[in-house]
């Protein structure tokens, strides 16, 4: 059995794998295009609570955790949390600003909570487009020094990114940066909405040439590297994607998303709630929540949607969760992810018999 | 291989059906394990060395004693090898 087959499995056969915590909204930059409903409010989760979902966790035998925000560091019990996720042996993912990660509190993280990998965002190649979104001075240097420290402290490091109208022109120096740290870069093409439904981050998202120049330099980067390419006039499985039992994705099959007050998600991006961790079990919620049925539902939905796409319906990252918040529909595919689809497999066919997967994965 | 064996800190894993998934963080490798493979891995915390853990496999599989132990003979070989697994030395009596 290979880990393909196991992330198929865990889809076929609805087995909680992965599960997302947003620990807080607090923060300690103020992103422009941040997609926290930052008027959310409820019960907020205690470390009791955590504690208890984390043996749930256990108990279910899900492997991996994310801890995320909001920016995790800023919830007052984080490191009790780390480590207690540790102590019950999970994969743990940090996903942070980066922007705490320096002296005792990188010394402490990886000590505590070993993380298998920091994920932290990266949002241009100079302090000017950086600072600008996170409307915090200095914020852009200080990661780069943070990130120097962590590689020295030898904790994994990924860069993420999303490609804005903002920094759609450094995308080429911000790979400089990432190869220089020795740390792989991985760009998001779309800016989304706020969980709450405000379209403001639209305002910054990338233009068509951004995103066709974003997937030049990843193809670029990839013939230079000697990958192998993928033929876009074929089938998912050469695009490299898990298809299984016409499910688009793992949301509600083999993933959810909880956020500060115990609300249960299909997935980070998918703000339907199924169930509360304050009423009920995870493993109630994961085994009888209507709500769930009906996502995992959908996700099959999805894979008919995207066939009358042809090529292009493998190729634009489609996400269901996003497609439901833009249109209520999780089936249904807007213009500028068509659009974005279509420049990919333009650029792909460019570089033909090159690529190992699909230029923005990891 | 008679001592006792312990997971190595930096391996982590799942029970998925009648598999283990085995992640070891220090190498960002993933291992799929069987049955008996991810039990060995399961029991090896310091405490129990490979004729305890025959003795347990015994009464949990539907296999003879000996196929058992060669197969948590081989196993344990692997694991070690993969780095997933250690011998401890014995404690005298």
């Amino acid at each position: 059995m290979t880990l393909r087959d196991v992330v198929s499995r865990t889809w076929r056969d609805n087995l909680l794998f992965s599960v997302l915590i947003e620990l807080t909204y607090r923060c300690n930059l103020d992103c422009f295009f941040c997609y926290n409903d930052l008027a959310a409010r409820g019960k907020a989760l205690r470390l009791d609570d955590y504690l208890r979902i984390l043996d749930e966790l256990a108990e279910l035998q899900v492997l991996d955790v994310t801890l995320s925000g909001g920016e995790p560091l800023a919830h007052p019990d984080f490191f009790a949390i780390g480590a207690a996720a540790k102590e019950r042996g999970f994969v743990i993912r940090l996903k942070s600003n980066g922007h705490a990660l320096r002296g005792e509190v990188a010394r402490r993280l990886r000590d505590e909570v070993d993380p298998f990998v920091v994920e932290v965002s990266l949002h241009g190649a100079c302090a000017s487009t950086h600072d600008r979104q996170t409307r915090v001075p200095g914020s852009f240097d200080r990661l780069l020094a943070n990130l120097a420290e962590l590689k020295q402290l030898g904790l994994r490091v990924k860069i993420n990114s999303t490609l804005t109208l903002w920094n759609e022109t450094e995308v080429e120096r911000m790979y400089t940066i990432a190869d220089s740290l020795g740390m792989p870069l991985k760009f998001d093409p779309a800016v989304t909405p706020r969980d709450d439904g405000d379209e403001t981050p639209l305002n910054v998202a990338p233009t068509a040439g951004g995103v066709r120049a974003l997937y030049t330099t990843q193809f670029e980067r990839s013939r230079k590297l000697g990958e192998r390419i993928l033929d876009p006039r074929r089938s998912a499985e050469d695009a490299d994607l898990v298809e299984v039992d016409g499910k688009h994705c793992g949301a509600g099959s083999a993933a959810v998303a909880i956020d500060p007050f115990g609300n249960v998600y299909p997935c980070v991006a998918w703000r339907v709630p199924v169930g509360n961790v304050h009423e009920q079990s995870l493993g109630a919620i994961w085994s009888s929540s209507v709500e769930l049925d009906a996502v995992r539902a959908q996700v099959v939905g999805v894979r008919s949607a995207l066939e009358k796409e042809g090529p292009v319906g493998n190729l634009m990252s489609f996400c269901p969760g996003l497609a439901s918040r833009r249109t209520g529909r999780p089936d249904e595919v807007t213009p500028d992810m068509r659009e974005r689809g279509q420049t990919l497999l333009d650029v792909m066919s460019e570089y033909s018999t090159v690529v190992t997967r699909v230029a923005g994965d990891d | 291989m008679n001592s006792l064996l312990k997971r190595c800190p930096d391996v982590r894993f799942r029970r998925l059906g009648d598999e283990s998934v085995v992640v070891k963080q220090s190498a960002g490798e993933v291992f799929v394990l069987n049955g008996i493979g991810g039990r060995v891995l399961e029991l090896a915390d310091g405490t129990v060395d490979i004729p305890r853990m025959v003795d347990r496999l015994e009464a949990e599989f539907d296999a003879a004693r000996d196929v058992i132990a060669v197969d948590v003979e081989r196993f344990a070989r692997e694991l070690e090898q993969a780095g997933l697994i250690e011998s401890l030395p014995e404690s005298g009596p």
